[in-house]
């Protein structure tokens, strides 16, 4: 697995968040926090040889 | 607890994409190396909304078959269309229709006939069973809000031995609430 974090500035480049939104992340997210709001993740896996369809639950 | 019921999240998230609009490679700039990004259609590159780089991470064969689940305006599904080559095939899958016209326009512009983009939902792959050598997903299974419902159909349509490169953001501490009943929130 591959991670690096996402903070608020990283979020605002992302044209589906209005500025409005940006700003009240600002606002209520604690300043401890705006740098490393959430982490992106990168996971690699393989399904096993011999192995059927999944039935999806 | 569920802030919106599946319909609910699927109007916001389509509407949402449907309108996104960017006229800068902000984000693609930062996940993508310049070589990757060059003689790609610049409507992919500017509306590219991943979170990583699955594709880099997927370690794509010329000749293999490829999902790519969430394709959006295609950036990674161009990508791996040139990794697999002419021999390959790549299905970028979207449930927002504009977003599957834009890949089409995006694959046509690029001069890869080896795409074919596809309207649909992650919870219910239309695909076969065991049908695809590589599944890549960018920043699209937090939006679903039946995530082991997307995974196992993720795991369905690939062959035994095939691969699963997926991108994503993750919470490891709570978000206030207001951040969790937010409409942008889910979309984003």
């Amino acid at each position: 697995m591959h991670r690096r974090p996402f903070g608020i500035d990283a979020l605002a480049s992302y044209p589906v968040f209005p500025p409005e939104f940006v700003d009240f992340l600002r606002r209520v997210v604690p300043a401890d926090r705006h740098d490393e709001l959430v982490w992106s993740v990168v996971v690699v896996a393989r399904k096993p040889e011999g192995t059927g369809g999944a039935h999806a639950g | 607890m569920a802030y919106f019921t599946v319909d609910q999240a699927r109007s916001i998230i389509r509407d949402t994409y449907a309108a996104a609009a960017a006229d800068r490679p902000a984000v693609a700039s930062g996940l993508y190396a310049a070589d990757e990004l060059a003689g790609l259609p610049r409507g992919a590159v500017s509306l590219a909304l991943g979170v990583g780089h699955p594709v880099r991470h997927a370690q794509l064969r010329p000749g293999e078959m490829v999902l790519d689940v969430g394709c959006g305006a295609g950036i990674d599904t161009l990508l791996a269309a040139r990794a697999v080559g002419p021999a390959g095939r790549v299905i970028g899958l979207d449930m927002t229709p504009a977003m599957v016209e834009r890949t089409r326009r995006h694959a046509a512009d690029a001069g890869l006939d080896n795409v074919e983009a596809r309207e649909g939902l992650m919870e219910a792959l239309p695909l076969a069973d065991a049908s695809v050598d590589v599944v890549v997903s960018n920043g699209v299974l937090n939006l679903s809000t039946r995530k082991s419902r997307a995974l196992a159909e993720m795991l369905r349509v690939l062959r035994a031995g095939g691969r699963l490169a997926l991108a994503d953001l993750v919470v490891t501490q709570a978000l206030p609430e207001e951040v969790l009943r937010s409409a942008p929130a889910l979309a984003g």
